[in-house]
């Protein structure tokens, strides 16, 4: 009884100990990057293109308008295809072929992301022999679909089946069904599921390497080589300038921002369909 | 076109759930302009009945069903089944306005989601008379711009009523429509009624046996799937001409 | 009525078309795994018709002499994805539990939020997080120990500090959420009544999560550790950063090396010959595979966890 008792006590102490050990870490991870990040933070760092080689300041203006370019041209494109591939699932319920897309959807999610990469370079940087954001773009959104397809199917499951059948019942056809009821239900739902995914891709470096590249250079066109957070994250870690290793905690720091932004519109579009269903 | 006097008429109706069988050859006659109750304890197949009706059962893909109705005397299998939904309204267990829409909305789902247009002035009417005749306009008059699911349960109830009439359907099925409902909503319903069948041909499923009293002019009592018999609600009460419907009715099942 | 027709066409295009619509996009996705095989197939034929299944199991990585063996690489993403897996595992369950049947409410949301927040981090931010802060202190736990056991070899080592170790704990950290995430979820799934049951009967907490909770979780816990692993085996830019490139097959926990996500990474840009980067390729279409195997186990073994209820 007694060795029970002590076991008990010994074993929520260990348990306790752990997750305090773990959480001290992880808060000290963003401590770093919050502390470091904000320090060398200046307004020519939002403003400017990289200083050229050699020179001290410059910024990473170029990088910021680049993730946001590449980011939303791939959700633009994945968008479509995620969305209606979750809207077969979710309708073919129980059918053995909706199970298989919903599997292979799982699984895309788990392909590393070095690999959509190099499926990328494969596919459209070799065959094209350039360098381009749009490749970028494009093989972000191969890791976009799955994660749509997935979200969208998870919220339009939610959509109470007696909302479809009032609509069934007054005479509407599928396609009307679903998107004048399910998907308006789910709109709040659908839409932070993107956002989320969103945030997810822009800040992926592997498929960027061989695709966007990156460059030094304000870039507008999405057929050229294109800069971006995450690619100057690690291009300037791996520096043995001082200055432009503070500037990667500053765009980690700045990418940290923009992904948190995300999921906090996310968050909040979440609580809001919470209301409406209570 | 086949014979029917009747405004539905339902021939060796059978359904099934997967492989669970839960209508055998179910035949019915529903006559027009009267409120037709259908009652019998739970789980007798009874919603069943009304949903292979109007179809809806096909949005189950576990459902399937057999047999033959005439909706005015025409085989509705002959027809789109989305212009016979249009032509039979109805009203669930729960209320469920659709939550994206206001009140005004509502009452015109059925134009909006068949993508019919409607003139601003003629959604304005039909808003207007569909809510009076369900007696929503004087409480909802002033509400018509905000949220359907912003109403009580009961004055959803009663908008669910009027979204299926504003389609100016024949008949309109209710299933169980006053199960969520407290007894005071549950009465203005039933009151409701009355008014309706001067338009509409009406059936109504219920479990409560008072219920079905109260408000049927005709009654038919399911049992385990089986259409037992069907009559004038006073026939059936006063003498019932099976042994089961009488042991129902005396309270011998639950 | 003939206007009554056009309508009823229009609407018979506009259901076709979204049958359709939906369809190929379904398709399109089970389909897209076939293109990935196909595309990385024949982009690594080079490298298939100099190797053959050799690559596989031979351990010179020459871009010199154009020697191509894969073996280094997988077993440094052996070790760094199965290592990581063994050191953050007892973590992963201390979190969950710890989070689902110990702290109070109050302490649980904040919690929960920062592992989640933790979780979204990119991998590029914990590379660059591990290359500057973590790496220098675990070299310098090298050179400490190595002059402790007398060994120049790992000294040397620690002089940079990046390598196999550095990678697992980095990793250990990486997949912490993730897995404890998992695990929390279905921990907070165990009926209350099974615990109140439990507890009613004079069990002490330890013993009602030892044997009520723990067995009950099991499949979901061996899921969640399968999906895991395979985020730890693809993980990509933060191991890239501080492994070390190394060309040869370890020896040691502290020696520089690649994993395959980390190899390509590491090598693709500078990849000129054909061959190599056929090679390189080659590396990803394994990876892949890999990939598609471990998710889809983790995914049948979550299922039937799920179904065991």
């Amino acid at each position: 009884m007694s060795f029970r008792k002590l076991k008990n006590a010994t074993m929520g102490m260990l348990v306790a100990a752990t997750a305090l050990l773990i959480i001290a870490i992880l808060v000290i991870i963003l401590w770093h990057i919050f502390i470091s990040g904000a320090k060398y933070l200046n307004w020519d760092f939002f403003t400017r293109a990289p200083a050229s080689v050699g020179e001290s300041g410059g910024g990473v203006v170029n990088a910021i308008i680049g993730t946001f370019l590449i980011t939303v041209v791939a959700a633009a494109i994945g968008t479509p295809f995620g969305m209606l591939a979750g809207i077969y699932v979710s309708e073919n319920r129980g059918k053995r072929f909706a199970d298989i897309v919903r599997l292979c959807a799982d699984a895309l999610q788990g392909v590393p992301s070095i690999v959509i990469g190099i499926f990328g370079y494969t596919f459209i940087v070799a065959r094209f022999r350039s360098y381009s954001a749009i490749a970028a773009s494009i093989s972000l959104a191969f890791m976009f679909v799955p994660t749509t397809a997935r979200v969208t199917e998870e919220v339009l499951n939610l959509v109470p089946s007696s909302l479809k059948e009032a609509a069934y019942a007054l005479g509407a056809r599928p396609s009307s069904v679903i998107w004048n009821v399910s998907i308006k239900t789910a709109a709040a739902g659908i839409t932070s599921g993107l956002l989320t995914s969103m945030a997810r891709i822009a800040g992926e470096t592997a498929p960027l390497l061989f695709t966007a590249f990156g460059s030094r250079y304000i870039e507008w066109n999405m057929s050229r080589p294109m800069a971006a957070l995450p690619l100057q994250i690690f291009i300037y870690a791996g520096s043995p300038y001082p200055s432009l290793q503070q500037q990667a905690w500053s765009a980690a720091f700045v990418l940290v921002l923009l992904i948190l932004l995300l999921q906090f519109s996310a968050r909040r579009l979440i609580s809001r369909i919470l209301r409406i269903h209570t | 076109m086949n014979e029917s006097a009747y405004a539905l008429e339902t021939r060796n109706i059978s359904a099934w759930y997967g492989k669970d069988q839960v209508l055998f050859n179910v035949s019915a006659q529903i006559p027009e302009k009267k409120v037709t109750a259908v009652m019998g304890p739970s789980g007798c197949g009874k919603t069943t009945f009304v949903r292979t009706l109007n179809g809806l059962h096909q949005t189950n893909p576990q459902a399937r069903a057999t047999g033959t109705i005439l909706l005015h005397g025409v085989d509705t299998s002959t027809l789109d089944i989305v212009d016979v939904r249009k032509r039979m309204g109805m009203v669930f267990q729960r209320p469920n306005p659709f939550p994206t829409m206001t009140v005004y909305e509502n009452v015109l789902a059925g134009y909006y989601l068949t993508g019919c247009h409607l003139s601003r002035q003629k959604g304005d009417e039909i808003v207007e008379t569909t809510l009076k005749k369900v007696g929503l306009w004087d409480e909802a008059q002033n509400k018509l711009f905000k949220a359907g699911t912003s109403l009580s349960g009961g004055q959803q109830q009663r908008l669910c009523i009027a979204r299926a009439i504003a389609m100016e359907p024949e008949v309109i099925l209710f299933d169980e429509p006053t199960s969520a409902l407290d007894p005071k909503a549950t009465a203005v319903i039933e009151e409701l009624l009355s008014n309706l069948k001067t338009e509409y041909t009406i059936l109504f499923v219920t479990h409560g046996l008072q219920q079905a009293a109260r408000i049927s002019d005709f009654v038919g009592f399911f049992m385990l799937g089986e259409l037992v018999e069907l009559g004038e609600t006073k026939r059936i009460f006063v003498t019932p001409q099976d042994k089961r419907t009488e042991d129902y009715l005396s309270g011998k099942y639950g | 009525m003939e206007r009554l027709s056009a309508d009823s066409r229009r609407e018979k295009v506009r259901e076709a078309a979204y049958k359709t619509a939906t369809t190929v996009a379904a398709v399109a996705l089970v389909a897209t795994i076939a293109l990935f095989l196909v595309q990385l197939a024949t982009a690594s034929h080079a490298s298939w018709r100099a190797f053959g299944l050799r690559f596989l199991w031979t351990t010179e990585w020459n871009p010199v002499t154009e020697q191509f063996g894969a073996l280094p690489m997988i077993v440094g993403t052996l070790v760094t994805g199965f290592g990581a897996l063994a050191i953050s595992t007892p973590f992963a369950l201390g979190i969950a539990i710890f989070l689902a049947d110990y702290a109070s409410k109050r302490v649980t949301e904040p919690f929960k939020y920062l592992i989640s927040l933790l979780g979204g981090l990119p991998s590029v931010i914990f590379g660059l997080w591990g290359l500057i802060v973590l790496v220098p202190r675990i070299g310098r736990l090298e050179v400490w120990f190595g002059t402790l056991v007398h060994s120049e070899a790992l000294v040397q080592a620690g002089t940079t500090g990046v390598g196999l170790l550095s990678s697992v704990v980095l990793l250990a950290l990486m997949i912490l959420p993730f897995s404890s995430s998992l695990i929390l979820e279905s921990l907070l799934l165990v009926p209350t009544e099974l615990k109140e049951g439990s507890l009613a009967l004079g069990a002490t907490r330890w013993d009602t999560i030892q044997s009520i909770e723990l067995p009950f979780v099991r499949k979901s816990t061996v899921g969640a550790l399968v999906l895991a692993l395979g985020r730890a085996l693809g993980e990509t830019m933060a191991v890239t950063m501080v492994i070390g490139n190394g060309m040869r097959m370890p020896r040691t926990l502290f020696d520089p090396a690649n994993t395959l996500a980390s190899a390509i990474a590491n090598q693709f840009l500078e990849a000129t010959s054909p061959l190599y980067v056929s090679a390189l390729t080659e590396l990803a279409l394994i990876l892949f595979v890999i990939a598609i195997v471990i998710n889809i186990g983790a995914r049948v073994i979550l299922r039937r966890g799920v179904q065991q209820r």
